[in-house]
């Protein structure tokens, strides 16, 4: 198993983790509303908000940092692209540069608002374990009609949990195909076969796995729901961040 | 709930963990970046079959719309849906719906593959490309320069690696399936 933070739950009691998932939830959808307006002021905040969090939270702001410099560099392309295709005035220090300030400026915001996503989201699933976004999800698409909303909790649930089992058994495989010199061969159809398949093979005998052990626990879709009632204290710093949201429109 | 009716439902699942995956591995070109994401689509629909690979596509563009980051480059949210490769995304559960269903009427037989991967992959423009087109004002021969020219190569490639992974999981679903 890989050790990473990234889409995985890490147990533990902190005020974080005890805060009711269906906040928590709010709560990221917000924080994804506030940065898609790209204002300084709000990914400023935001930055801060997910500091403090991650320390309220205990887990380790080396691994949490290390986990995104994985995403870094993918980060870092989309940066130079939109700095380097982006017209505009030269820079004023580095005229010399073939970047443009407004590009510069582009591609800053873009690395920083597509990294604070990244951020809150990996924050996200490693506090709230993968049942309680399932009855969250329930709560929230149960007064729709016609749609199966336990199944599609439990299939939210299963593709977060599958999407980070599925990360950790991309760099097993990689790293048993270069220690077999695999890497050496560059035609993609083969290294798709060669890669592709065991990662294919090792998923769909896991996802296997998980339907029976869902079929022996007895999974039905119409068991009801119990979540506790929704505490003011729980709701008390959506409330803040929604009010700021507001105030700042 | 029965392991047959279980089953479909965590593949689904599966399917959609690894579109979100193949997102992750992008080329940006343009407006519109070279994802991994289309190969899943395809396989989807090629190894669910036509109703589950539409629901798997669903779930995924589900998963990114509540604002999990699984679209192109760690992006999630509503937002991206009416950005410019909005049209794309839907396009996805279209294609894997179709070659999903000409797949599954045509089991086993190779040239009919190709067609249900063919006409998938040439969805996803069918819609990606007018909504691109309608966000972007560009004209059409910008939008085709910028929208599908440079992928036309690597829809290829992507295509037959779906229709190689395919071929080689079916016989492996099946098994499960029979021992199950």
């Amino acid at each position: 198993m890989a050790d990473r933070i990234a889409f995985h739950y890490f147990p533990a009691n902190s005020p974080l983790h005890r805060w009711d998932a269906r906040c928590k939830f709010f709560g990221l959808l917000i924080v994804t509303v506030t940065l898609l307006q790209s204002k300084i002021s709000w990914l400023i905040l935001d930055s801060v908000i997910l500091l403090s969090l991650l320390t309220v939270s205990g887990l380790s702001l080396i691994r949490f940092i290390r986990d995104l410099r994985t995403w870094g560099f993918l980060l870092f392309i989309l940066f130079l692209f939109q700095t380097l295709f982006t017209p505009g005035r030269p820079l004023p220090l580095l005229p010399w540069l073939p970047i443009s300030a407004e590009g510069f400026n582009l591609g800053i915001l873009t690395f920083w608002r597509l990294g604070l996503i990244l951020g809150f989201s990996i924050l996200f699933t490693a506090v709230t374990r993968p049942r309680e976004l399932r009855d969250t999800l329930v709560w929230l698409l149960k007064p729709l009609p016609f749609l199966p909303a336990r199944r599609i909790g439990l299939m939210v649930s299963l593709t977060l949990r599958f999407f980070s089992l599925i990360l950790d058994q991309s760099e097993e495989v990689r790293l048993a195909h270069k220690a077999r010199s695999g890497d050496r061969n560059k035609n993609p159809l083969r290294r798709a076969k060669f890669l592709g398949l065991p990662i294919l093979r090792r998923s769909f005998s896991q996802a296997e796995d998980v339907a029976f052990a869902l079929a022996a626990r007895g999974y039905r879709d119409d068991i009801p729901l119990q979540l506790p009632k929704l505490k003011l204290t729980h709701l008390t710093p959506l409330l803040i961040l929604f009010g700021l949201l507001m105030i700042t429109r | 709930m029965p392991i047959e009716k279980l089953r479909p439902t965590v593949f689904a699942s599966l399917m959609a963990a690894l579109t979100a995956v193949g997102a992750y591995i992008q080329i940006p070109i343009g407006p519109v970046p070279i994802v991994l994401s289309t190969l899943f689509v395809l396989l989807s629909g090629l190894v669910l079959g036509g109703r589950w690979g539409l629901v798997s596509m669903a779930l995924y563009l589900f998963v990114g719309a509540i604002g999990m980051p699984v679209f192109s480059g760690g992006r999630g949210g509503m937002a991206h849906f009416l950005g410019p490769t909005g049209g794309y995304l839907l396009g996805y559960a279209l294609a894997s719906w179709l070659s999903g269903t000409i797949s599954e009427r045509f089991r086993g037989i190779l040239v009919w593959d190709i067609v249900a991967v063919t006409i998938g992959s040439l969805t996803i423009y069918g819609l990606g490309l007018p909504w691109l087109k309608a966000v972007t004002q560009m004209s059409w021969s910008r939008a085709f320069l910028v929208g599908m020219a440079p992928f036309l190569i690597g829809d290829g490639v992507k295509a037959s690696v779906a229709l190689i992974l395919a071929r080689a999981v079916r016989p492996i679903l099946k098994r499960q399936m029979v021992m199950g």
